[in-house]
C-alpha cells in the first residue's frame, strides 16, 4: 500500500491519510476484505504520529469504508467495496468538497469558485491535447 | 483524570535576567507536545525547572493533580527525561549503564531495555566512550523508556544529528507512541521531525509562552499573504494579526495569525494590485512567532 502525506501541506495529516486510503480503495489498489496495515506499521512507515493514523482509521470506520476487528486489525469493508462505483463517486465528491472548502477559506465567492473550476478544466483540457494525453 | 502535568505561574530568573515569566500550560496523556523556541529562549531552563534540576523562583508544578515537591522519587520515576547532553560514564558498557539505571526504578523493564538496544542497533558490550552522539542519544532514550514513563521529556534531542539519524530517532519515538499512553514533551528549534508528530504546540519567546494551541488549529489559521502594490508598500500597514512582515521591492509579505474573514476583507480593502494567500509550514509559523518584525 503506497500512502503519501505532505507534512508541510495545508491539509491536516489525518485528513491526508483518510484521503489516501479512499483513493486506494477507489482505484481498486486495496480490495474488499484486504487487511490494512496496523496503526503502528503505517505510522512508522509514513513517519507520523500513531494518533494521526488512529484518528483516520476511526473516522473511516464511522464512514463505513473500513471495519476494525479486535485482535485482527482493520480491513476494507466488503459491503462498501461492492459498490465501488458509488464509492468512487463519493470519493470524487469529497475531493471536490475539499477543494471548494479550501478555496472558500480564502474568501472566494461561489461565482468565483465556479469560474476557477471552469478555467481549470479548460486549461487542463488544452494542456492535455497539446501534451498528447499527459496532463 | 485526563491531566498529567500542570505548570502554573512558573518564573525563574538568573540574577537580574528573567528567563521564565509566568509560564502556564498542561500536558495530557498520549499526546505529543512541541515546545519550540530559539536557542537561549529558556526551553532548557523550563525543562530543568520542571524536572527539579534547578529550583524555580515562583509557581506551582502539579503531576496528576498533586503539587510536586521533588522530595520523593515518585515524580521523577514517572518521567523519562532525556537531557540535551546525556551524561554517562564513558568506561561503562551499554548493558552496564542499563543494569545500573535499573536499580533506581521499581517499574524497570529489563526485557524492554534489551529489546530496544537491539531495535535501536546498539551493541550491548560497547563502551559508552566509543558511541557516537546519535548512539548516546539512543542509549538515553532506551534508559528513559525502560523505566515505563508516563511522560517522556526530550530536550532538543536531534540537534547536531545528521538527517538519517534524526529520521531513525523519529521512527523510534513513533514506535514508542504506538505502544500507547506515553505523553511526549519535545523541546526543539528544528521543525522537520516535529511537524510530523506534534499534536499540540507551545512557542516560547521572551520567557513567555506566546502560542499554546492544537497544531491542526494553528495550521488552519496561519497564512502568508503576499501583496503587490503600485509603488513602495506602506510602512505602517495595520490589518490586525500580523506576526511577521517583509518587504520585497513593491511586494509586501505578511505572516498572519489567526486568519479570519475580517483579515481577508481588510486585505481586499487595501486596493492593492493583487494579493495571494497561502498556508504556512511549521517552519514559517515558528519563524513568524519568534522573529522580530522587520
Amino acid at each position: 500500500m503506497l500512502i503519501k502525506v505532505d507534512a508541510r501541506g495545508f491539509v491536516p495529516l489525518y485528513e491526508q491519510v483518510k484521503a489516501e486510503i479512499r483513493r486506494l480503495a477507489a482505484l481498486g489498489a486495496v480490495k474488499p476484505a484486504d487487511p490494512l496495515p496496523s496503526i503502528r506499521e503505517l505510522a512508522a512507515e509514513i513517519l507520523v504520529n500513531p494518533n494521526t493514523v488512529a484518528r483516520a482509521y476511526r473516522e473511516l470506520e464511522q464512514e463505513g469504508l473500513i471495519v476494525t476487528q479486535k485482535g485482527r486489525g482493520s480491513f476494507l469493508s466488503a459491503r462498501r467495496a461492492q459498490d465501488a462505483d458509488r464509492s468512487l463517486e463519493a470519493h470524487l465528491r469529497r475531493k471536490m468538497d475539499e477543494t471548494v472548502r479550501e478555496i472558500r477559506s480564502f474568501g472566494r465567492s461561489p461565482a468565483e469558485i465556479l469560474k476557477l473550476a471552469e478555467e481549470s478544466v479548460r486549461r487542463l483540457d488544452e494542456t492535455g491535447r497539446k501534451g498528447g494525453g499527459n496532463e | 483524570m485526563s491531566e498529567l502535568l500542570r505548570v502554573e505561574r512558573l518564573s525563574k530568573a538568573f540574577g537580574r535576567r528573567a528567563v521564565l515569566r509566568d509560564i502556564g500550560f498542561t500536558v495530557e496523556p498520549g499526546k505529543v507536545y512541541g515546545l519550540m523556541g530559539r536557542n537561549g529562549e529558556g526551553k532548557t531552563t523550563l525543562i530543568r525547572t520542571i524536572m527539579g534540576v534547578i529550583p524555580r523562583d515562583a509557581g506551582v508544578i502539579s503531576f496528576k493533580g498533586r503539587p510536586v515537591t521533588f522530595a520523593g522519587a515518585d515524580y521523577k520515576r514517572a518521567i523519562g527525561y532525556v537531557p540535551e547532553n546525556p551524561f554517562f560514564y564513558g568506561g561503562m558498557s551499554v548493558a552496564g549503564i542499563l543494569a545500573f539505571n535499573g536499580r533506581f526504578f521499581p517499574k524497570w523493564d529489563a526485557k524492554k531495555a534489551a529489546s530496544d538496544v537491539e531495535r535501536f542497533g546498539l551493541d550491548p558490550s560497547a563502551k559508552v566512550r566509543t558511541l557516537s552522539r546519535g548512539q548516546q542519544l539512543k542509549l538515553a532514550v532506551v534508559a528513559a523508556l525502560a523505566a515505563g514513563p508516563e511522560l517522556l521529556i526530550l530536550d532538543d534531542p536531534t540537534s547536531g544529528l545528521d538527517v538519517p539519524t534524526r529520521r531513525d530517532f523519529l521512527r523510534d519515538i513513533i514506535g514508542e507512541l504506538a505502544r500507547g499512553g506515553t505523553a511526549v514533551l519535545f523541546a526543539t528549534h528544528l521543525v522537520h521531525e516535529l511537524e510530523r508528530i506534534v499534536d499540540h504546540l507551545f512557542i516560547l519567546r521572551g520567557g513567555r509562552i506566546v502560542l499554546d494551541e492544537p497544531y491542526d488549529k494553528v495550521k488552519i489559521l496561519a497564512r502568508r499573504a503576499v501583496i503587490s502594490f503600485d509603488g513602495p508598500p506602506p510602512e505602517d500597514l495595520d490589518i490586525g494579526p500580523i506576526i511577521g512582515r517583509r518587504r520585497m521591492g513593491q511586494d509586501l509579505e505578511l505572516l498572519l495569525y489567526p486568519w479570519s474573514e475580517e483579515v481577508n476583507a481588510s486585505l481586499r480593502g487595501l486596493n492593492a494590485l493583487r494579493f495571494e494567500v497561502e498556508p504556512l509550514s511549521l517552519e514559517d509559523i515558528f519563524t513568524g512567532f519568534v522573529q522580530d518584525e522587520r
